[in-house]
């Protein structure tokens, strides 16, 4: 599967998600990608009925999870029942089928052992 | 810098309409050349359009409407600011007439969104967002606005009767607009207190309702604005364009430091206030973008019309009602006026253009002097507000 990536600006060490030319930071422009794992903590969500062309769920969920340095990232929540401030474990997955064609993208599951 | 003024104002209805885009756009814009009644070549014409490309299959709409009412050989221009073109549109027309190149300027916006389905239209709205990190989830912008009302909520102690407070006024102020789009009383029993009211108000992204969202409009708007030289010889009381703020934001939502702040609407509105020389509290009339509910609670705290975190008090008090301390969307706001996404930002600045002319019959806020108006593109990530004032 396809990670996502993240970047850390090789000046002022700043992570960023998703990619910027210049960095928000420090204006450098060179960069180092990662992947974007680990664990993030839940810091809001929606589960969304009114559904965009291509979701033929029922509902969907999305949430903003933060990892320990205050990177953020949007993903599919994997989840219940969400809570503010839950620790979730971040995997990749599809998170949408476009003709056909499954896209890869962030998803949050619930952290083993939280 | 010379002055600005509008000196002709109109709109259309707001809602299901017949015809086609630009039926909708003429019919705006002769309405304001008319009520402006200036005999005088126009020299430049300002369209504001989100969406004909994906949704009407059209282009090159600005030349469109010049030959529609042969103004040849008048500049013309298309502007896409997403849901901010209204106000992009009238901002780029005032930086024409203030820097002298042009004396007189016709300024249009609209938008015709009921020639698709729903899934087409969200889906649409949704191409505003970050193609990798948000669009590809099926993020949609009442997703982006239920997350922030969470966190708002809980923050600020914002309750659901709150945001319904915002719908049931707006509803209330579209009842004495005969252009808005949605012209229904609703209650706070009927929308969320009755068994029935999950039926009648479903949710579209949690925490947020139906009602809690402005519905999918056709419409157009058109002001025309001209030089002292040309607003000197008007016949209609003029207005004059006192202040113009913009700022942009992060495109995607998550980057933002504080979740709960709309920083481009903090920072639009200081631009805009500073440029007129007067303070929140000098405004007598406010349109605020309330695509959501939550955002018209949110705006008028950024806009610093109350305290942050106060800005549900002051509605509780119905200071935003109409006769309030601090009337918010006289009109009907974007949740019952309507909100067809490249009218809304003119349309804001036309009901304003009433208020200060004191012409809006029985939605008019007494004796209105300052009006001021914020025009929100994305989810917050390029705001435009304006600072208008009457003729004393
Ligand atoms: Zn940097």
């Amino acid at each position: 599967m396809n990670k996502v990536e993240g970047f850390i600006c090789r000046s002022c060490k700043t992570r960023t998600y998703p990619r910027h030319r210049r960095c928000p930071t420090c204006g450098g422009e060179d960069f180092e990608s990662f992947d974007l794992g680990g664990r993030v903590r839940l810091l809001t969500f929606t589960r969304i009925y009114m559904l965009s062309l291509a979701f033929h769920e029922r509902f969907i969920t999305l949430g903003i999870g933060e990892f320990e340095d205050g990177l953020r990232a949007l993903g599919k929540l994997l989840v219940d029942e969400p809570k503010v401030g839950m620790e979730l474990e971040v995997v990749t997955g599809v998170v949408k089928m476009e003709n056909g064609i499954p896209i890869q993208g962030l998803c949050f599951k619930e952290a083993a052992g939280a | 810098m010379r002055d600005v003024f509008i000196v002709g104002c109109a709109m259309t209805r707001f809602g299901r309409m017949e015809g086609g885009l630009l039926d909708l756009l003429e019919e705006a814009a002769t309405g304001a050349m008319n009520d402006a009644d200036i005999d005088e070549p126009v020299e430049g014409v300002f369209v504001a359009n989100m969406g004909a490309g994906i949704l009407n299959h059209l282009s090159g709409v600005g030349s469109a409407l010049v030959d529609r009412l042969s103004l040849y050989p008048a500049a013309a221009e298309t502007i896409e600011n997403g849901p901010a073109s209204g106000g992009s549109a009238v901002k780029v027309a005032y930086y024409a007439i203030a820097s002298g190149l042009v004396d007189l300027a016709l300024v249009v916006g609209g938008e015709k969104m009921r020639d698709v389905t729903g899934w087409e239209a969200t889906d649409f709205v949704a191409t505003l967002t970050h193609p990798q990190a948000e669009y590809i989830y099926g993020a949609t912008l009442p997703a982006f606005a239920a997350m922030f009302a969470r966190l708002y909520m809980e923050k600020y102690g914002v309750k659901h009767e709150h945001l319904a407070m915002v719908a049931i006024k707006n509803h209330e102020n579209a009842l004495l607009n005969p252009y808005a789009h949605v012209q229904q009383r609703i209650t706070m029993e009927g929308i969320l207190h009755r068994p029935e009211a999950i039926m009648n108000n479903p949710p579209v992204a949690e925490p947020l309702r139906l009602y809690d969202c402005c519905p999918v409009s056709d419409g157009a708007a058109a002001v025309v604005l001209a030089s002292e030289r040309i607003a000197s010889k008007a016949k209609k009381p003029c207005v004059r364009i006192a202040g113009i703020g913009q700022a942009t934001d992060t495109h995607a939502v998550h980057e933002r430091k504080d979740p709960t702040e709309l920083k481009a609407v903090r920072l639009a509105s200081q631009k805009a206030f500073n440029m007129a020389g007067v303070k929140p509290e000098d405004v007598d009339v406010a349109e605020l973008h309330d695509a959501f509910t939550i955002l018209e609670i949110a705006e008028s705290e950024e806009a610093g019309f109350f305290e942050k975190g106060k800005g549900h008090v002051a509605l509780e008090k119905g200071e935003t009602s109409l006769h309030g301390r601090m009337p918010i969307n006289p009109s009907g706001g974007l949740k019952a006026r309507g909100h067809p996404v490249g009218a809304t930002g003119v349309a804001q600045v036309v009901e304003l253009t009433w208020q200060l002319r004191h012409e809006a019959g029985p939605r008019q806020v007494d004796g209105a002097q300052i009006g001021f108006s914020c025009n929100f593109g994305g989810f917050g990530n390029n705001v435009l507000c304006f600072v208008l004032a009457g003729e004393k």
